[in-house]
């Protein structure tokens, strides 16, 4: 579907917040797909990453009256996302399947048959299954900056935003992620070659 | 020398988002440590890796998805704007202006109507054998429930939304909150006010009564965005009592194609 150009996000988020509904598919259009990503290097869950976006489009319009003249729309919707993800982690929480938001790591965790991508199970060994699955183990708060400054590419400064903190606490914890994800890389291709 | 204040460096380096004087220092550093040398070639590999992760790509039932939602809000919004609107708004303007306005005085007027009701009725009633009144009992005790609900349904829908987002805060499995959120699912008229109520009852999904009044409300909802979230919901419950439902619901031509994909998805789940 063509995407309007013409006007910015914020522009056309003032237009949904003053009644013009369908501006919204234009910022649908624009965010969904890194939304998407955003989710899936999150939760490792495609099936729950698919309800979240549609979540995060709910609440924006739930909410689109508290949208601000002076608002950024990008750490709005990625305000909203990590809300909900937060949410979706803790209702995951009461079932034990997953040990990274407890901090516990255990690294048969890297090597598991896990994931509903039948093609990444086929592959097990493969360096991006490796990652994919090493940064899946990361504890919750390490998981969170990496995905949003190294795959999302969120600079420093917006990250701070959205987390409340200094552009230097955003730097020193993505550092200590990318040194975590690193071990656990590591570890994890020593143990497939063995 | 601390290379642990080089290496914190080391993403705005790559990035190339480092003032020139700081990038210089870091470069002459480099020069000379072993350490951060290989600090650095790890990290690099470690981005290129990153880099190499294809971008995830949502399949197409999340725009169609999307935009039904779009569609049931908008012709929502529409409705709202309709030709009886300015009177209905009058009536409820009229209506909260002379009746309480919060919800604690709104019940206590309510009970205060009910005792004097009964009061006067054994006063004009003659008395009747004790099974009938006590079915007549039941009965007030059912109205009460039904003019409780009543006097949240007169409050505009956004008061309603908030009062279903007030009630994700409140835990436990039962009580009034949770019988609030279901009738709401179960009858307010307004799809936003409905789907706020399935959000609050996620809370709650492991309880059996939730899940049956969550599965009773999927019989009877015509919204296709509400009927996709409450298949949603009771799929991540695991609520496989749902199963005989959704094997109709994807068998129905006239249903909603991604209600149907949806009620398909649930079975694949229970499977």
């Amino acid at each position: 579907m063509p995407v309007d150009t013409s006007f910015s996000d914020h522009e056309l988020m003032l237009a949904v917040r003053d009644g013009d509904l369908p501006k919204l598919g234009d910022l649908f259009e624009r965010h969904h797909r890194p939304l998407y990503g955003f989710f899936v290097h999150l939760t490792g869950d495609r099936i729950a990453s698919e309800d979240l976006v549609q979540l995060v489009f709910f609440r924006i319009l739930k909410y689109r009256r508290t949208y601000r003249d002076e608002g950024k729309f990008s750490a709005w919707i990625y305000h909203i996302a990590r809300r909900i993800a937060a949410d979706h982690g803790r209702e995951l929480s009461r079932t034990p399947s997953t040990r990274a938001d407890t901090g516990e790591f255990d690294p048969a965790d890297l090597l598991a048959d896990e994931g509903p991508d039948p093609a990444e199970r086929m592959t097990r060994d493969d360096d991006i299954a490796i990652l994919r699955r090493s940064v899946a183990s990361l504890p919750h708060e390490h998981r969170e900056v990496l995905v949003m400054s190294r795959f999302q590419h969120i600079p420093h400064k917006d990250i701070a935003t959205l987390l409340n903190t200094s552009t230097g606490a955003v730097k020193a914890r993505v550092h200590r992620a990318m040194k975590l994800l690193r071990e656990r890389v590591e570890h994890a291709r020593r143990a497939s070659a063995n | 020398m601390n290379c642990e204040h080089y290496q914190e460096d080391f993403l705005d380096y790559h990035d190339g988002t480092m003032p020139e004087v700081r990038l210089l220092e870091i470069r002459e550093h480099l020069k000379t440590c072993l350490d951060c040398q290989r600090a650095w070639a790890g990290l690099q590999a470690l981005q290129a890796g990153i880099d190499a992760v294809p971008t995830p790509e949502p399949p197409d039932r999340v725009r169609r998805r999307f935009f039904a939602m779009l569609e049931t809000h908008t012709a929502a919004e529409k409705r709202r704007g309709d030709i009886f609107g300015p009177a209905r708004r009058g009536i409820s303007r009229w209506v909260e202006a002379i009746l309480p306005q919060t919800p604690v005085f709104q019940a206590a007027a309510m009970l205060a109507l009910l005792a004097g009701g009964l009061w006067l009725g054994t006063r004009v009633i003659p008395q009747k054998p004790d099974p009938e009144i006590a079915e007549l009992r039941t009965q007030v005790q059912s109205m009460t429930k039904l003019l409780a609900y009543t006097a949240v349904q007169n409050q505009p829908a956004s008061d309603r939304v908030r009062t279903m987002l007030a009630s994700t805060s409140v835990s436990g499995s039962g009580g009034a909150a949770v019988v609030r959120l279901l009738n709401s699912l179960a009858l307010d008229p307004n799809v936003n006010v409905r789907l706020s109520a399935l959000e609050a009852l996620y809370r709650h999904a492991d309880a059996p009564d939730v899940r049956a009044g969550v599965l009773a409300a999927l019989s009877r909802e015509t919204s296709p965005v509400v009927q996709v979230a409450i298949i949603d919901f009771l799929t991540a419950a695991k609520a496989q009592e749902a199963q005989p439902l959704f094997e109709r619901i994807s068998q129905q031509p006239e249903t909603n194609d991604t209600v149907r994909a949806a009620a398909r998805r649930g079975i694949s789940e229970f499977l």
